[in-house]
C-alpha cells in the first residue's frame, strides 16, 4: 500500500510538475500574445509592426533570429519584410517563389516545418548567398488570414535546437494573430487604393461631361490623372488611323521628347497594335527584355519597365489604346486592369463626344449655307421678274434652272470635312454639263470645253465663280450663235499666284459695234458685273478679241 | 408708310441687288450699300438713315456687332437678315438691341412689316427713354425740394406747408425753377 502510495505520490508530484511547467508555458504564451497584440494594435505602419513582432518572437521563443515574409499575390512570390537582426539592404528585396526553399514549401503546403539541425541539408532548402548561412535549426510557420495565406514567419537558432511542442504551439498562435492583422491591413490598403481610384474616375467623368473643354485638354487630363493616381512613369493615349493601320500618339503626360516624337506605330508590329487588333489588354513585365517591343532604346533611356496596353472601345469598335508604363517590374492586378479599362472607355467617350460636336457644327454650317443659297436663288428669281425681258416661259425657266444648278454644283463639292476648298475645274465641268443639257438647241453643233489650271477657291468665291461661268456660258450660247449653226466655246481657267483669270470665248457672231457693257438690259451680264465687282473685287470685260468674243474676269484669291 | 431712307448690308451682291429693287419698288430709297458690318456702321453714321438692314454673317465686322454699335449710338432702328435658325438668333439679337429680323430666304411681303415693326418699336423705345429721363429728373427735383424744405423748417421753425410755399413764392418771384431755388437754399445752408 505504502509502495503504491509512494508511487502515487511520485506520479502526482510529477504530474503537478508537468502541469506547473505547462502553466508556466501558458503564462509565457499568454504574455507573448499580449505583447504581440499590443504591437499590432499600437502600430499602424506595417513594416514597423512586423519588425516589432520579429523582436518579440525572438524574445519569447528564446531563439536567435526571426524573419517574416509576406506574399506578393500578383507575382506569387514571398518578399522578406522584417528581420529581428539588422538587415536593411535586403528588406523588401529578397524574394522567393512560392514553392522555392523551405519557406516557399511552407507557403505552398500551408504546413509548418521544424528542422533541428543542418537546415541547409534539407532537400527543400534554397541557398541564398550571404543570408542566414550559419544557422543550424529552423522553424517555419505559415501566416494565414481568415482563408488565405498572407506570408511565412521563420525562427532560427545558431546551434542545434530541438523545437518543443510548446515553442511550436506558441509560434503557431503568434502566426495566427499576426496573419489576421496583416490580412486586415492589406484589406484596408486595398480599400484605400480603390477609394482613391474611384475618386480619380469620378473626377475624370466630371471633366469629360463639362461642356467647355477641348478634346486635347480632356485626354491630357485623363493620362495625367491616371499616371498620377496609379504611379505610372508614362501614360499615353494613341488613336487608330484606319487608313494607314497606324497608331498615332494623341496625348501623354510625359515630357520625354524621345517618347513624344517616336514614329507612328504600325498595327501589326507593336504591342499596342496587338492590343488594338485583339481588342484585349496586353501586359508585359519588362519591355526592355521583350523582343516584340519596338523601341527598347527609348525604354532604356526613359527607364520604362512594365507595360499595359488597354484598347479603347466605343460601341464595340476599337478606336485606340491607352498605354501605361511603370519604372519598376510590376504585375498588373485584375483591379488595376479593370480601372484602366474604365479610364480607356472614358477616353473613348471623350473622343466620340468631340466627334459628335464637330459633326453637329458642320451640320449647322451646312444648314446655314443652304439657306443662304436658297436666298440667292429667291433673289435671282425676283430679279428675273423685275427685268421682265424674256422671249418665252421655257427660256426663263431654263435660265433659272441653270442658275440653281450652278449653285448646286458648289454644294455638291462640299462634303464631309471639306467645307471650304472647292475645285473650280470641277465647278466648270458641272456648269458645262448643266448648261449644255438645257441650252443648246438640237439643230446646232456647239462644242464646249474647259481648259487650264485646277484652281482651288474657298466656298464663297467658288459660288460666285459658278454663277459667273454659268451666265457667261449661257450668254455665249444664246447670243453668239444666233445665226451660225456650229461653233466652239472655251472656258479657260488660269492662276498666277493669287491672281485668277477666267475667260469664256466663243467663235460665233461678234459683238455689235458700239456695244456698251454698262448700258444694256441683260440680267445675266448684270449678275456677272455685280458678282465680279462687288463680291470678288475684280474686273470684268466683254470684248471682240480678233475673231472671237472674249469675256474676261480677273480677281484675287481671298 | 412714307418714303424711307434705307441702308442695306449683305456680303452677297445678288441679295443686295434684290433687296434694293424690292425696296425701290415700294417707293423707298436705298441711300447706302455695304458688304461688311464696318462699312455699314460708317455709312449709318454719316448718312443717318431711317432704317438699317443688316445680314448677320459678314466679313470684317458681323451684323450683330454693327447693330450693337448702331443701337448704342441711337442712330436708327436695325432689321437683321439671317440664315441662322430663329432660336439661335433671338437672344443674341435682343442683346444687340435689334427690333426686327427676317429669316433667309425672306419673302417680299415680309420685308415691310419687319421694317415697320422695327421703326415703331424704336420710336416707342425713344419715347419710353424720354419718359424715364423726365421721371428721373422729377424725382430728383422732389428730393432736393424736400431737403430745402427741411432746412427752412429747422431754421425758421416753419410748418412743412409754409416752407413749401416760400420756395414756391421765391420761384415765382425770381422766375427760376423750384429746383434751382431749393438748390440755392441747400448751398446757402451748407456754406
Amino acid at each position: 500500500m505504502s509502495e503504491l502510495t509512494k508511487t502515487d505520490t511520485e506520479i502526482l508530484q510529477s504530474r503537478l510538475d508537468a502541469i506547473e511547467a505547462e502553466l508556466k508555458d501558458r503564462e509565457l504564451e499568454v504574455d507573448a500574445l499580449r505583447q504581440i497584440g499590443q504591437a499590432i494594435g499600437a502600430l499602424f505602419d506595417i513594416e514597423e509592426m512586423l519588425k516589432r513582432v520579429a523582436d518579440i518572437v525572438v524574445q519569447v521563443t528564446g531563439t536567435d533570429l526571426c524573419v517574416i515574409y509576406l506574399l506578393d499575390e500578383a507575382r506569387n512570390e514571398l518578399v522578406l519584410r522584417a528581420s529581428s537582426r539588422q538587415a536593411t539592404g535586403i528588406i523588401g528585396k529578397l524574394r522567393l517563389k512560392v514553392g522555392e526553399g523551405v519557406t516557399g514549401w511552407v507557403a505552398r503546403e500551408r504546413r509548418l516545418v521544424a528542422l533541428d539541425k543542418e537546415a541547409w541539408n534539407d532537400y527543400r532548402f534554397k541557398h541564398v548567398p550571404g543570408f542566414l548561412e550559419d544557422y543550424e535549426s529552423m522553424l517555419s510557420v505559415p501566416l494565414c488570414g481568415k482563408e488565405n495565406l498572407v506570408g511565412v514567419v521563420n525562427v532560427r537558432t545558431a546551434t542545434t535546437h530541438e523545437y518543443t511542442p510548446t515553442q511550436i504551439r506558441l509560434l503557431n498562435s503568434i502566426a495566427e494573430q499576426v496573419g489576421g492583422a496583416v490580412e486586415n491591413f492589406l484589406q484596408y490598403q486595398r480599400m484605400k487604393k480603390q477609394a482613391s481610384h474611384l475618386t480619380t474616375l469620378t473626377d475624370i467623368s466630371r471633366t469629360i461631361s463639362s461642356e467647355d473643354m477641348y478634346l486635347e485638354e480632356v485626354l491630357h487630363l485623363i493620362v495625367a490623372m491616371t499616371a498620377d493616381s496609379m504611379n505610372f512613369k508614362i501614360c499615353s493615349v494613341m488613336l487608330l488611323d484606319e487608313n494607314r493601320d497606324e497608331l498615332v500618339i494623341k496625348a501623354t503626360q510625359s515630357k520625354s521628347r524621345a517618347y513624344i516624337k517616336k514614329p507612328n506605330l504600325k498595327l501589326a508590329e507593336s504591342v499596342a497594335g496587338r492590343a488594338v487588333m485583339d481588342g484585349q489588354a496586353i501586359t508585359i513585365l519588362d519591355v526592355r527584355k521583350t523582343p516584340g517591343y519596338r523601341y527598347p532604346d527609348i525604354a532604356k533611356k526613359e527607364g520604362l519597365c512594365s507595360l499595359i496596353a488597354v484598347p479603347m472601345r466605343i460601341k464595340g469598335k476599337v478606336i485606340g489604346v491607352l498605354n501605361c508604363y511603370t519604372s519598376k517590374p510590376h504585375v498588373f492586378t485584375d483591379e488595376e486592369k479593370a480601372l484602366l479599362e474604365a479610364m480607356a472607355s472614358h477616353a473613348a467617350m471623350a473622343i466620340e463626344n468631340s466627334k459628335l460636336k464637330v459633326r453637329s457644327a458642320i451640320i449647322r454650317e451646312m444648314h446655314h449655307r443652304v439657306k443662304n443659297s436658297l436666298q440667292t436663288i429667291a433673289s435671282l428669281l425676283r430679279l428675273q421678274i423685275r427685268y421682265g425681258k424674256f422671249e418665252s416661259v421655257e427660256q426663263v425657266l431654263n435660265e433659272s434652272i441653270n442658275r440653281v444648278l450652278a449653285i448646286a454644283s458648289v454644294h455638291e463639292l462640299l462634303s464631309g470635312d471639306n467645307l471650304d476648298n472647292v475645285s473650280i475645274k470641277k465647278v466648270a465641268d458641272g456648269v458645262l454639263a448643266a448648261t449644255a443639257r438645257g441650252m443648246i438647241p438640237p439643230d446646232k453643233r456647239i462644242e464646249i470645253c474647259v481648259e487650264g489650271d485646277d484652281i482651288i477657291l474657298p466656298a464663297r468665291q467658288a459660288t460666285s465663280v459658278a454663277l459667273i461661268l454659268n451666265e457667261l456660258l449661257q450668254n455665249a450660247i444664246e447670243h453668239g450663235f444666233k445665226y451660225s449653226s456650229w461653233g466652239k466655246v472655251v472656258m479657260s481657267l488660269k492662276e498666277d499666284g493669287d491672281k485668277i483669270r477666267l475667260s469664256v470665248t466663243n467663235n460665233g457672231e461678234l459683238l455689235p459695234p458700239g456695244f456698251d457693257l454698262h448700258n444694256h438690259r441683260n440680267l445675266g451680264l448684270q449678275i456677272v458685273e455685280n458678282l465680279v465687282v462687288d463680291d470678288l473685287n475684280g474686273t470684268f470685260s466683254l470684248t471682240n478679241d480678233r475673231n472671237v468674243i472674249k469675256a474676261l474676269v480677273i480677281f484675287t484669291r481671298q | 408708310m412714307s418714303q424711307l431712307k434705307v441702308i442695306i448690308a449683305d456680303d452677297e451682291s445678288i441679295i443686295r441687288l434684290d433687296l434694293k429693287k424690292v425696296l425701290e419698288e415700294m417707293g423707298h430709297t436705298v441711300i447706302g450699300e455695304a458688304a461688311d458690318g464696318q462699312k455699314a456702321l460708317e455709312l449709318t453714321r454719316t448718312l443717318r438713315p431711317d432704317i438699317v438692314i443688316l445680314d448677320i454673317k459678314m466679313p470684317v465686322m458681323d451684323g450683330l456687332d454693327a447693330a450693337k454699335a448702331i443701337a448704342e449710338e441711337k442712330i436708327a432702328p436695325v432689321v437683321l437678315l439671317t440664315a441662322y435658325s430663329q432660336s439661335d438668333l433671338i437672344d443674341r439679337a435682343k442683346e444687340a438691341g435689334v427690333f426686327g429680323y427676317l429669316v433667309k430666304p425672306f419673302k417680299e411681303s415680309d420685308l415691310m412689316p419687319a421694317i415697320e415693326i422695327a421703326i415703331s418699336r424704336y420710336l416707342e423705345m425713344g419715347e419710353l427713354e424720354a419718359q424715364v429721363g423726365d421721371l428721373q429728373s422729377k424725382l430728383e427735383t422732389r428730393k432736393i425740394v424736400d431737403r430745402a424744405k427741411g432746412i427752412l423748417m429747422d431754421k425758421y421753425g416753419l410748418k412743412e406747408s409754409e416752407a413749401f410755399r416760400r420756395i414756391q413764392q421765391q420761384s415765382m418771384n425770381t422766375r427760376k425753377s423750384m429746383r434751382e431755388i431749393a438748390e440755392a437754399v441747400i448751398i446757402a445752408h451748407e456754406v
